[in-house]
């Protein structure tokens, strides 16, 4: 994120994400710019609005930025029958339906997001060929092809 | 013999075709010379809001109509060509069937000297004759004693009323010497003129208003004007300044934004406007100065714009997932 056309070595620049602070910006050189970053709050998919602010003056122009879905994993490796927890961020206000596919094999259903657009499951990993494997997800107002997908790669269990 | 001739012209019609409304060709004329300042034609952006002055500059008869061209020109001093209106009177009936303008008038130097001349004259209120010998006789010559940017501004008061005996206008090669009246004689009156700032898009010159036929002339000057499509901007944004009353086809024109140049290489149209669009820079927040200069126009002659600059975030990507630090 840059910052341009703020006052010249101005302190305590605070980045508001839909109006609540996510970050502070030290001070801003001696043209009035500065560069930064941060991390997307959890949010609801959809557009939100990035704002600033520093001491005495508030109220300025809004970013536009536009929150999409995306899903993690606990853990990118693993061997058959470990607990895997796939999260999600990014999907839509309590959207439902959602369903999480290891390549095309559904492993989670009928998941809900909260108010956010973030939900959580978790699911063994079934029996797979050694190898990488894809995770998907989507929802009720989500399709598969808006979430990109994560890569697992499945592991050979350890002899006994 | 010409009495004569008068005669014979003035009884071409018969009771008849006057009750029919037909006209002499020299009432024809009188019909142009009066319609044209109290209809002004199309002139132009640049011309529209200025008081002109006629001639009639030819006058044809054919079988069915009468054709009249008129030169056209701002009142009062003028360095420059004039525009060129036609006024056909078909049928020979007493109204002007239809008109064009031919040309607009183009303007031909910013500082002519007369005008300066004529400024001190109305300043001082005095020697305006003897001033004149301070700076030669040509209206082209050497640089002036008076720099452009001292001569006051007027918010003239002219003579509007047409004549029909109205001053010669000059052709294109022969621009006007403008006579300096005695200080002391009074302004006719009747139509007051806009101040410079309302005059839309003139090219900048210099005159001294007049009634046409050589009576006391005040001096006034357009002034150089910028305007700003957006007062307030972000770095990065595109503002776009427009300028007017620069000389006609100046070349060079550059913008600056707190004395740095932001724009350059402008030229003007004929009328002594431009425009041009530049990216705001970034810089700090704060107000900043707007100018414009070129090779005939100082930016100093001109009031100034100022752009507010306003703080702004760039985010790259403009889109992503919760959780990333990808911004």
């Amino acid at each position: 994120m840059i910052g341009r056309g703020f006052p010249a070595r101005q302190r305590d620049i605070v980045i508001s994400f839909d109006d609540i602070p996510a970050a502070t910006v030290p001070i801003s050189d001696t043209t009035g710019t500065f560069t930064t970053s941060l991390i997307v709050p959890r949010s609801a998919s959809g557009i939100h609005f990035f704002g600033h602010s520093f001491p005495g003056v508030t109220g300025g122009s809004e970013t536009i930025f536009q929150v999409t879905p995306v899903i993690s994993l606990n853990q990118t490796y693993g061997p058959p029958g470990a607990e895997i927890t796939v999260s999600g961020d990014g999907f839509a206000a309590n959207e439902n339906a959602i369903i999480v596919n290891l390549d095309e094999t559904p492993v989670a259903t009928g998941e809900y997001a909260g108010s956010n657009g973030s939900w959580s499951t978790s699911f063994p990993l079934p029996s797979l060929l050694a190898g990488p494997h894809q995770v998907r997800a989507s929802g009720s107002m989500t399709p598969r092809g808006n979430v990109p997908a994560i890569t697992f790669t499945s592991i050979a269990p350890t002899g006994r | 013999m010409a009495e004569e001739e008068k005669q014979e012209e003035k009884f071409d019609f018969t009771a008849e075709g006057e009750a029919l409304g037909f006209v002499t060709l020299d009432q024809a004329r009188f019909v142009a010379m009066q319609t044209a300042p109290e209809e002004p034609g199309n002139y132009g952006p640049a011309w529209q809001t200025v008081p002109m002055v006629f001639e009639v500059i030819n006058a044809e008869e054919t079988e069915d109509d009468y054709s009249l061209i008129l030169f056209f020109r701002p009142e009062g001093e003028f360095t420059g060509t004039p525009g060129r209106e036609q006024f056909v009177f078909r049928n020979k009936i007493g109204q002007v069937a239809f008109r064009q303008v031919l040309n607009y008038p183009k303007a031909r130097s910013r500082w002519p000297r007369p005008i300066i001349i004529a400024g001190v004259a109305g300043v001082v209120g005095g020697v305006a004759l003897g001033a004149s010998s301070l700076f030669g006789s040509g209206p082209f010559g050497a640089p002036s004693l008076l720099a452009p940017t001292t001569v006051p501004t007027f918010n003239a008061v002219i003579n509007a009323t047409s004549t029909p005996n109205p001053t010669p206008v000059p052709t294109p090669h022969e621009p006007p010497v403008v006579a300096i009246p005695p200080a002391h004689t009074s302004v006719p009156t009747d139509t007051p003129m806009p101040a410079p700032s309302s005059v839309p898009e003139a090219p900048l010159t210099g005159g001294a208003f007049s009634g046409p036929s050589g009576e006391p002339k005040v001096p006034f000057l357009l002034t150089p004007n910028l305007s700003l499509s957006e007062t307030r901007g972000q770095p990065g944004s595109s503002i776009t300044v427009a300028g007017s009353g620069f000389a006609a086809n100046e070349k060079g024109i550059t913008v600056t934004l707190n004395h740095e140049s932001v724009a350059s290489g402008i030229s003007a149209g004929g009328d002594g406007s431009w425009a041009a669009s530049f990216l705001i820079p970034s810089i700090p927040a704060n107000s900043y100065p707007v100018r414009a200069s070129g090779p005939e126009t100082s930016s100093r002659s001109m009031t100034g714009e100022f752009l507010t600059i306003v703080p702004v975030l760039f985010i790259s990507p403009g889109a992503g997932g919760p959780g990333q630090r990808s911004i």
